[in-house]
């Protein structure tokens, strides 16, 4: 379990549809705000772990 | 994939179920019916406990502690195909439930499947922004919610490490600039105080202008600088020399005064020697009568030659007066070189020449030399420069103790440099990451919103279509759905915007009646539940309505039924109302039917299959010789046709429904009956009418079971009444549906009455019991 309290085993397919929706309007919005960063969150939600705090934090390139 | 579905409920010592009691739901789901304070809302929150694990707040702990002391409050729910779970106390049972059962509770504390009609008042007149916070835990935004709060803790973590970094800053940088007179307020950085530094160094002569120096420099520096009593000393003496060499100007030119005595010494050198012109004079004077000359015997006369000796006397002392000049110019330059020599020894600088001499000899020596202003500016500036330059370069007491000040601050400075370069490098780190998560919180609550705006417009468009299904029938209905519109203000609101004769409407609640109210909430609910079939695959089938239509009436509830037969065929519904009327319109949906036929304290409901009531009152009367019985058969009968039979004749009602008895919409209806049997656009009732009777006897007759004096009814009065119930009945009711028949079109006075189900349509007028009777 991530320190967020849900698994980070959870997938993209697992989210509703509605979790799905919000997740990749927001990234879509990071790619001007982060660019450097978009490609990595953009994967997160691919593998279904953009809920997973760490794993954001990891993919910015930053420890905790 | 198989999704669950209860097969049966058991729920035992919740509320006023104290023994359990066992519902099997069967297929479709149950209609349980029950009159008030019987115990059918207690086995429906005792599900709602057990599968949202949550119970009405309002109820707080009497809710299930009141019958605790006979043992464990317990609700067990099997599921089919498989899986249960067991409630016990409060909490699941993790032993006793299944993976299956833990999941059925966790998608039903998503769907939420329990409809109440507070719960409806509460989402259509409660707050925009309660109402959102409502709806949109429907959204099933879970992950997001969490995502949320994390990046919102995350964000909160690093600015408070931020703030506790720049603290520590701070009273390291405070601790470093306490020597030294800083003012406003204290640095956050240390290139702040290396900034001071150098400015400070410059200031007390540590640095040049535009020299780049480090801070480590500027400290060698400094304590090199601080100062001693012989530096102090020598300090004052360059000071007050370079004073005096601020004061120091050179003489005039030596020529200012040579040039006019050499012309002097010329002039009389060419003119005699003095003595013989004094001797002359004097000879002249003695002998004023001799025309020749005593020096040269050549005749002269004596005036003019006094005169000429006078002129030459005069140049004599022009000579004189030359010479003395001369001689106080030297005298000038003496010191003047004495005075410049000395201060160059202050300085250290080389002296010049030999001795020096003195009066006209020093001007001619001087006079020679080339260039001699030039000369004598550039030594006098010279040793100003050096003067100066030196006492400069020694620091007085004052700024010495600065420069100490300044030393002690870079010391520090140097001590804690690395551990402030590291904090400065966290710190930006740190701020760096919370802009990209804030960046990334921005993001997704904009999303959310975005998504929001779209689910509730889904949202109500779906409820929409529900609402025109069950009111869409009537054209004279003006009153339509409520639409939810989404507010980005705050974390969002669901502002309600209702229409009323084409109207817009802000507060629907204020003006919508309260059957509309039931049926807009209705519709919202059906709607949510169709939004969780898309949200959540594996969401129960399953819709719990509890005491939904108690301002709908019979008509809109029909029409309900037919949406729930239409929509939600796949689902189990539990319907629980103390209406008998919309019981037996449930007949669509399939359900099983149960009654609670009473409750006790000991037992709790007491349920049975549910018998229509017509049936019972045809029972009461073939086997009852009891008033009682009889009264209690008759009066739900009688009750439920009055009701529905004054909504679809249009009858005028003196009060609110909800404050009116049977007696009252009998009150109403009667004189209704009698115009359309006397018009012929219904069967003669009229006789049926009158055994009835007036509000006042048939209130009395049939309130047998309940007060003494009604008593006094005779059997056969009571069996009179059952029988001329059970005939008007017959005579209002479809052959096919048993609906009430209705007005078919309000502006035709004339048209026979008539059912809108699609095979029945005219009355037949049955009159068993008459005939029994007359037989």
């Amino acid at each position: 379990m991530s320190k967020s309290g849900v698994s980070a085993r959870t997938r993209a397919s697992t989210y509703s549809d509605a979790t799905l929706r919000t997740f990749k309007a927001a990234v879509r919005s990071l790619e001007k705000d982060l660019p450097e960063h978009h490609a990595a969150l953009a994967e997160l939600v691919d593998q279904g772990r953009f809920h997973d705090f760490d794993a954001i934090v990891a993919a910015m390139g930053g420890g905790r | 994939m198989t999704r669950s579905r209860i097969a049966s409920v058991s729920v035992r010592g919740v509320r006023g179920v104290r023994e359990a009691v066992e519902l099997a739901f069967g297929e479709r789901g149950i209609v349980l019916r029950g009159d008030n304070g019987t115990g059918k809302s207690s086995l429906v929150e005792g599900l709602r406990w057990a599968l949202l694990g949550a119970m009405p707040p309002a109820r707080g702990e009497d809710f299930r502690t009141h019958l605790r002391a006979e043992g464990a409050c317990e609700v067990t729910v099997e599921l089919a195909p498989h899986g249960r779970l067991v409630f016990r106390d409060g909490a699941l049972d993790d032993e006793a439930t299944t993976e299956e059962g833990r999941a059925f509770v966790d998608h039903c504390r998503r769907s939420q499947p329990f409809l109440r009609r507070a719960e409806l008042l509460d989402l259509l007149q409660g707050s925009a922004s309660d109402r959102f916070q409502y709806l949109a835990r429907f959204f099933d935004l879970a992950a997001v919610d969490t995502l949320e709060q994390d990046l919102a803790r995350g964000i909160r973590e690093r600015r408070a490490r931020h703030q506790e970094l720049e603290d520590e800053a701070r009273r390291l940088l405070q601790a470093i600039v306490a020597p030294v007179p800083w003012t406003g307020p204290g640095p956050a950085r240390a290139g702040e105080v290396e900034r001071y530094a150098l400015v400070e160094s410059a200031r007390l002569g540590l640095v040049r202008d535009g020299e780049a120096v480090s801070c480590d420099e500027l400290a060698v520096r400094a304590a090199a600088s601080r100062g001693s009593g012989a530096q102090w000393s020598r300090r004052s003496e360059l000071h007050a020399a370079a004073a005096e060499a601020d004061r120091l100007v050179p003489p005039d030119a030596p020529k200012t005064a040579l040039v006019p005595l050499r012309s002097a010494e010329l002039a009389a050198t060419e003119n005699g020697l003095q003595a013989l012109l004094e001797g002359a004079l004097a000879h002249l004077e003695r002998q004023p009568a001799r025309t020749d000359c005593p020096v040269c015997e050549q005749g002269i006369a004596p005036k003019e030659l006094a005169a000429r000796l006078n002129a030459r006397l005069a140049l004599l002392s022009d000579v004189r007066r030359a010479t003395s000049a001369v001689s106080s110019l030297g005298d000038e330059w003496y010191a003047f070189l004495r005075t410049l020599r000395r201060l160059e020894a202050v300085a250290g600088l080389p002296t010049r020449g030999e001795d020096v001499p003195r009066g006209r000899e020093l001007l001619d020596q001087l006079d020679r030399a080339a260039n001699l202003s030039q000369k004598i500016h550039d030594r006098v500036e010279s040793v100003r420069r050096s003067l100066r330059s030196q006492h400069d370069a020694i620091p007085g007491e004052l700024q010495a103790s600065e420069i100490e000040k300044l030393h002690a601050c870079l010391e520090r400075l140097a001590r804690d440099r690395a551990t402030l370069v590291e904090n400065e490098s966290e710190r930006a780190h740190l701020a760096s990451s919370t802009a990209s998560l804030q960046a990334v919180a921005g993001a997704v609550a904009t999303a959310r919103k975005d998504l929001s705006a779209v689910i509730l417009e889904e949202l109500s468009d779906a409820a929409d279509a529900i609402y025109a299904r069950i009111h869409g029938a009537d054209p004279n209905d003006v009153t339509k759905s409520p639409r939810i519109k989404f507010s980005r203000q705050s974390k969002g609101l669901a502002n309600l915007e209702g229409t009323f004769a084409d109207n817009k409407v802000k507060e629907p609640a204020l003006l919508y009646s309260d059957g509309h109210l039931d049926t807009v909430g209705i519709a919202y609910f059906l709607a949510i539940q169709k939004l969780r079939e898309r949200e959540d695959a594996g969401a129960p089938r399953l819709l719990v309505l509890d005491d939904i239509v108690l301002s709908v009436d019979m008509t809109h509830a029909r029409a309900l039924v037919a949406v729930l037969a239409e929509q939600f065929s796949d689902y189990q519904v539990l319907i629980a109302t103390h209406n008998q009327a919309f019981a037996e319109q449930c007949k669509p949906l399939q359900l099983r039917r149960l009654c609670i036929r009473d409750w006790t304290l000991e037992a709790g409901p007491a349920l049975v299959d549910h018998v229509p009531g017509r049936r019972l009152l045809e029972e009461a009367l073939e086997t009852t010789g009891d008033v009682e019985v009889l009264a209690v058969a008759t009066r739900p009968v009688l009750e439920a046709l009055f009701k529905e039979a004054c909504t679809h004749l249009g009858v005028r009602l003196p009060y609110e429904a909800t404050d009116l008895t049977f007696a009252d919409y009998w009150d109403a209806l009667r004189p209704k009956l009698q115009k359309l049997s006397s018009s012929g656009r219904l069967p003669d009732v009229r006789s049926i009418v009158a055994r009835l009777g007036d509000p006042l006897f048939l209130r009395n007759a049939l309130g047998a079971h309940s007060n003494d004096w009604a008593l006094e009814v005779p059997l056969k009065q009571a069996q009179l009444e059952a029988r001329a119930a059970l005939e008007l009945l017959d005579a209002l009711s479809c052959s096919s549906c048993d609906a009430v028949l209705r007005t078919p079109n309000r502006r035709d006075e004339h048209a026979p009455l008539a059912c809108r189900c699609p095979r029945g349509t005219s009355p037949t007028v049955r009159v068993p019991f008459a005939t029994k009777e007359s037989a």
